[in-house]
């Protein structure tokens, strides 16, 4: 049976936003895939039988009657209806935005939305574009100067420098099909309608200067903005609901500890006053909050982490390398009681009144996929049975100094052999306060497919175990680099892994580690750093979270001391102990860890170690999501480049 | 009372390139380009012009038009214009429709003819192991994928204007005049060939390249000699660099085809040089054997000029050979002046100016009968075509496109003198331009601006950005300090041009205009600058409180970030330990010391500059904002698809003016 290749890629079916009707009747989902010029998406509804709305269609949400999707258009993307008992039909089209609808939510009602949409100064965000007009936005957006004034103007999530609109956030009766703008000056997303329908709540972006992109919790009733929160530290994976009576609002944000800190729920009372934390993260025995950050391996945006009832609230967390459901009371600082969980990952989940729990779960082996319970609905990629799949084993890995265990993921060759040892890649994921879970990941199995032992850990530093494995100061300190080093030299414990062909690669903080791993030891034979960090010095104001995570006091700042201080907390100096090829794979438009970093690397060596062979691929369009979001042929090209690279230098056995 | 000029002229102005003069007819040849108020953008033609009569006739106005070149005999004309696939060639012979001659995918540039009228040489871009058949048919293949990812093995893989490189590089193709054959792709390989031009034997093309050469070093490093009829490539120079980047001088033959005389750098690239002087050589085409033909007297200190504000001769040639084949005529700056000198091939090597005066020449003709086209301009008057003697360089005026201009407007002239530095070692030459229709007794606001480089320098020339200046009411103070050529090879030294004696020279010019001219108002002084002239500007804004406004547009702030990303990367071979480099970088840096800024700071960037990365703009608006976030206005413009220049596109070009005459009017 063939193995994974990069060709499969354009195979792979994702599905995420999981919804379900009041009546429990149909579920829907979006399904992403990629054909050779874009991402394409659809909603698909699942009841007697699946029906498969046109493509380009998201974000579906079901009212008694209807289904409500967002349709993309020239302009951005629209909201349409459909009746539930007539998919079929012509669609309905309820708004006509000047740059369509952002984000959505659907009253209980069945006829009020809430929505958000980007708005530029001195538009009607409620009138569509002429044809003159859309030419000169246009134009605007591909030519037009960019005016900064702001310290923090850009970020990776806005695709580079802020465009100059502010989201904004407007109300629809789709009966009558009035609809109006929430005057507000600064940015609101992500709405919530209340169940009476009269209030929002929503995150807004109040802050000015280097706090520009921390969101506060806003509630809307009568067009008045007011904020719920000061300093909530939000977290915005996914928006805030409230209790069935209106009362409360749940929200996502985190939970800062010493020198750590985890995604956790609070609540608030919608009135205002103190938020009360649900948790209490230092007691992490059997969950490490929300969420835990996994690895994306998929695309599309998830949404369903939480569900709120009346006095407790069910959500899914990566908790020891595995997604899970839990619940956890509404009173506050409470211990969470896991309902769902097992070798497999849940990624989002919906509870249907009869208890069943209807999931998008994924495993080794399958993409996360439709379950219900531990049925499974929807097999969505069926060209898997046709491939051979390298096997996953986890291990559980003594650090060196003994204090703690680490997970790792071996997954052996696609064609593995009993007893006989291969190449092996140990892949780093990024954050650093990330993990891996029990899921299936291409790049992973690409490598497998072309006979490499594939070693993913999750260090000292990684979430998901806890807040105290969590903390920060590991990543970067000497516990990640050795817990790294322990999981490899445990897969050649196993008899797999050929520690003489060993190659290491990551993205990110990943790609920061290959850099630092390979400037400390020689024992690679090959390293792949993709959107990587190096030099501290340079990316002081280049990258997004370059300046303010080491902000002093304006009035202190000393520009020579504080590029000193970072030139001399820079990995890159130790350039000249590099003995390992390297690769590097970086987005020209990587906002977060800017592309000049990757440069940094290059000339370096090119200069210093002409010994040493290194090669630069440079994705012109692509910023810091380049291997999860650029074109297909893109995607490909990242991943055939790392798996050539390791080819070049550890299919060779050494003589 | 004339109206002011306004940044508007630079839309609406007319621009002549590749002027040719026809003696037989006494017609001039050109492509010229003007203001079309409906496309709202510029259109170009090719236009013969009867000089006596001053009637013109357009032999074309097809879109994207330009470039004419006469045949040797005349009879026949070469252009390009817009078709599929970019600009392609034509062919035009008397009162004959024009012929469509390519039809390459990837465009045409640079187009030569032979010396026997038979074929054309041409550059277009092709990459290693495309094929013939699909690089000469637009309908063959796939369009390339701009965003496609790029693969980068070598130093050399960016350059400012070209963007990063791709697998496609400058390739020569020969092609018949009469169309009967294809283009042939006479050069092979991943190097860039360019500068092309036919030996008079019309079957071989030389040409500059790196083929032979470390990427590292530069993209055109060598002569070399193609033999159109088997490819075969000969190595014509060794070891010395040629004239290239950004001054490149097109090779020429002498008159017996033996030898071909180049420019070539006087030393490599240095710590004291970003860019050499030079000098003319004789080289054997046969051996490569070089004999240095042009000494540098008092009179002559380059064979090439680094004119920053020449505004004359664009598509004309730098070096020619005298229409008697006897000595060559190139130009050179001096004192500001750009001169064309003659040089005797069998004289005492000490070229003879030709030219003197408050004059900026720059390009030439064809020479024929002892005549040559020339292009000239000063400060208050913009390009003039001349013709002038080879001998006696003797003037004759032909023809001033931009003369409407200089009617209907008012044009400001400018003042120059020369003061001795402070440290006695030079003298720096300065210019000031006067507000326009000022008013006897009135003070002024004044912009001091400074050029780029450090190594080119400020001309005699007609530089239509100060004149709108001028026109909205500032005085504009420009001098060229140490570090600038033109002034002999002392002031040009590089380190002059950081180590603070440039610095002091400007400020010590200021000072010296302040005192000869009471329209300066001492208290109103801005400061900008591009390229080293914001390096200049940064420098200058954290050591003085001079300047009551800052403007740096394409700055320098951070050498460690140029170290890596600068299409000109660094080296840093002289640490033993990479740390103690990037320490040094970084104490090297204008931005060190952006604390110390006391005056509202804008920064003016392009998205695409590769010389002085956009990432440095970055850097030095955040360190500004971090120091300072509320005591003065700090402001950053993005321009997209902008490299290493000022915008070109009308509306963003419009935009960034505005944006500085805004920033200097509020804080002047």
């Amino acid at each position: 049976m063939p193995v994974m290749t990069v060709a499969d890629m354009a195979r792979i079916r994702h599905l995420h936003d999981l919804q379900l009707s009041p009546d429990d009747r149909l579920t829907a989902f979006v399904e992403d895939w990629q054909d050779p010029s874009d991402w394409r998406s659809r909603v698909c509804v699942t009841g007697a039988e699946e029906i498969a709305l046109c493509e380009n269609t998201h974000q579906p949400r079901f009212s008694d009657t209807h289904l409500f999707f967002l349709m993309d258009q020239p302009d951005g993307a629209q909201l349409y209806c459909l009746p539930q008992n007539d998919l079929q039909a012509r669609p309905k089209q309820l708004t006509h935005l000047r740059h369509g609808v952002h984000e959505y939510s659907l009253g209980a009602d069945g006829r009020t939305v809430a929505f958000s949409t980007p708005v530029w100064p001195g538009e009607d965000a409620l009138a569509e574009m002429t044809a003159d007009e859309r030419a000169e936005f246009q134009w605007q957006r591909e030519w037009g100067p960019q005016e900064i004034t702001q310290i923090d103007y850009k970020h990776d999530s806005c695709l580079g420098v802020r465009d100059g609109s502010v989201m904004t956030v407007g109300l629809l009766d789709v009966i009558t099909g009035e609809a109006k703008m929430i005057p507000c000056s600064f940015p609101l997303d992500m709405p919530v309608l209340s169940p009476d329908c009269a209030r929002i709540a929503c995150y807004g972006q109040p802050h000015t200067g280097a706090r520009w992109s921390r969101q506060e919790l806003f509630i809307i009733e009568n067009d008045t903005v007011t904020a719920l929160t000061d300093g909530a530290l939000l977290s915005g994976t996914c928006a805030a609901q409230f209790t069935p009576d209106g009362q409360t609002i749940v929200y996502p944000a985190w939970y800062i500890g010493d020198n750590t800190s985890e995604e956790v729920l609070f609540r608030i009372s919608a009135q205002g006053g103190e938020s009360v934390c649900l948790f209490d993260p230092e007691n992490d025995a059997v969950s490490s909050g929300i969420n835990g950050a996994p690895i994306r391996t998929e695309h599309g945006r998830r949404r369903g982490f939480f569900e709120v009832g009346e006095d407790c609230v069910w959500f899914a967390g990566a908790f020891d390398g595995r997604g899970r459901v839990y619940t956890i009371s509404l009173e506050g600082k409470s211990l969470p009681e896991q309902i769902a969980g097992g070798e497999y990952s849940i990624h989002e989940f919906v509870r249907a009144k009869d208890g069943a729990l209807i999931t998008l779960r994924g495993d080794d082996a399958n993409f996360a996929d439709l379950w219900r319970n531990d049925e499974r609905l929807r097999d969505s990629n069926p060209w898997l049975k046709e491939i051979t799949l390298g096997k996953t084993v986890i291990r559980q890995v003594n650090s060196t100094d003994g204090k703690a265990v680490i997970r790792s993921r071996v997954t052996l060759p696609a064609e593995y052999q009993q007893g006989q040892r291969y190449p092996v890649v140990l892949y780093l994921h990024g954050g650093p306060e990330c993990c891996f879970t029990t899921d299936l990941w291409h790049e992973v199995q690409i490598l497998a497919g072309r006979g490499y032992a594939v070693v993913c850990c999750d260090p000292r530093g990684s979430a998901g175990y806890g807040l105290a494995f969590c903390n920060d100061e590991q990543s970067w300190s000497d516990e990640a680099y050795e817990d790294m080093m322990a999981c490899l030299e445990d897969a050649a414990a196993m008899g797999v892994a050929d520690l003489d062909r060993a190659g290491v690669t990551g993205g990110s903080y990943g790609g920061y580690m290959t850099c630092k791993i390979i400037m400390r030891t020689g024992r690679f034979r090959a390293a792949c750093a993709q959107r990587t960090f190096v030099n501290k010095a340079t990316s002081y104001g280049t990258g997004d979270i370059g300046f303010y995570s080491a902000r002093m006091d304006p009035a202190d700042v000393v520009v020579r001391d504080c590029l000193m201080q970072r030139s001399r907390t820079s990995i890159i100096r130790d350039i000249d102990k590099v003995t390992t090829p390297l690769l590097l794979l970086h987005g020209y438009n990587d906002y977060r860890c800017s592309f000049e970093q990757s440069e940094q690397m290059f000339i370096a060596l090119k200069e210093r170690r002409r010994d040493v062979p290194v090669r630069l691929v440079m994705f012109p369009k692509e910023n810091h999501e380049v291997s999860r979001s650029d074109l297909l042929a893109h995607r490909q090209t990242h991943v055939r480049e790392m798996c050539d690279w390791f080819d070049r230098f550890l299919k060779e056995v050494k003589a | 009372m004339k109206r002011s000029v306004t940044f508007r002229d630079f839309d609406t102005r007319r621009m002549v390139s590749y002027a040719e003069y026809l003696p037989e007819s006494a017609q001039l040849l050109y492509a010229d380009s003007q203001w079309d108020e409906q496309a709202a953008r510029r259109v170009g033609r090719i236009v013969l012009r009867d000089v006596r009569t001053g009637g013109e006739t357009v032999v074309t106005d097809a879109p994207g038009c330009g470039n004419p070149l006469l045949s040797p005999d005349h009879k026949k004309l070469l252009y390009l214009a817009a078709a599929q696939g970019g600009r392609q060639l034509y062919i035009k012979e008397e009162n004959a429709t024009p012929r469509q001659l390519t039809t390459m995918r990837r465009g045409v540039m640079d187009p030569q003819w032979s010396p026997d009228g038979q074929w054309i040489v041409f550059t277009s871009f092709a990459a290693d192991g495309e094929s013939e058949e699909s690089l000469t048919s637009p309908a063959q293949g796939e369009a390339d994928d701009p965003l496609a990812p790029v693969v980068i093995t070598d130093f050399g893989y960016k350059f400012d204007g070209l963007g990063f490189a791709r697998p496609e590089v400058m390739q020569l193709w020969v092609v018949p005049a009469d169309g009967s054959r294809r283009p042939k792709r006479i050069t092979s390989g991943g190097s860039n060939f360019m500068h092309a031009a036919f030996a008079p034997d019309s079957r071989h093309v030389i040409c500059e390249s790196n083929l032979f050469c470390d990427k590292s070093v530069g993209i055109a490093t060598d002569v070399l000699s193609v033999d159109v009829e088997t490819c075969e490539i000969t190595r014509v120079t060794q070891d010395k660099m040629v004239v290239s980047y950004p001054n490149p001088v097109r090779p020429v033959f002498t008159a017996d085809g033996e030898h071909l005389i180049i420019g070539i750098l006087d030393e490599v690239r240095n710590s004291d040089s970003t860019y050499p002087s030079c000098s003319l050589y004789r080289v054997s085409i046969h051996d490569g054997s070089l004999e240095k033909i042009s000494e540098k007297t008092d009179e002559c200190y380059d064979c090439v000029q680094f004119a920053y504000n020449a505004g004359c001769g664009s598509g004309l040639e730098k070096v020619r050979l005298s229409s008697d084949g006897k000595a060559v005529l190139f130009h050179a700056g001096y004192k500001g002046q750009g001169r064309i000198y003659r040089l005797e091939l069998d004289g005492d090597h000490r070229p003879v100016p030709l030219t003197d005066g408050k004059y900026v020449y720059n390009g030439m003709g064809m020479p024929k009968d002892g005549k040559v086209l020339a292009a000239r301009c000063e400060i208050h008057r913009p390009e003039t075509l001349c013709l002038m003697d080879e001998k006696t360089g003797e003037i004759e005026e032909l023809f001033c496109p931009g003369h409407a201009l200089t009617e209907e407007a008012y044009i400001s002239a400018a003042e120059d003198f020369f003061f001795r530095t402070l440290d006695g070692r030079s003298e720096v030459h300065g210019f000031c331009l006067p507000p326009a229709n000022r008013e006897a007794g009135k003070r002024y606001p004044c912009i001091v601006y400074v050029h780029g480089g450090p190594h080119p320098f400020y001309t005699y020339g007609f530089d239509l950005e100060m004149q709108a200046f001028a026109g909205a009411g500032f005085g504009v103070l420009y001098c060229n300090p140490r570090g600038s050529s033109g002034y002999g090879d002392e002031h040009r030294r590089l380190h002059y041009a950081t180590d603070g004696s440039a610095y002091t020279d400007i400020l010590q010019f200021v000072d010296e205009a302040c005192r000869r001219f009471d329209w300066i108002d001492p208290d109103r002084l801005g400061l900008t600058g591009g390229s080293y002239g914001g390096y200049m500007t940064n420098y200058a804004a954290t050591r003085c409180s001079r300047f009551k406004a800052y403007i740096t547009q394409r700055s320098i702030a951070n050498e460690l970030i140029s170290y890596a990303s600068s299409d000109m990367q660094g080296q840093s071979s002289d640490f033993a330990d990479f740390g103690s480099f990037m320490d040094h970088q970084i104490d090297q840096s204008v931005i060190c010391g952006m604390e110390k800024v006391n005056a509202p700071f804008l920064i003016l960037h392009g998205q695409d500059d590769l010389r002085c990365p956009v990432e440095g703009a970055h850097q030095l608006f955040v360190a500004l904002k971090d120091s300072h976030p509320e005591d003065f206005p700090v402001k950053m413009v993005i321009y997209p698809h902008v490299s290493h220049n000022q915008p070109q596109e009308s509306r963003q070009r419009a935009h960034y003016y505005k944006t500085m005459l805004d920033w200097f009017i509020k804080y002047l």
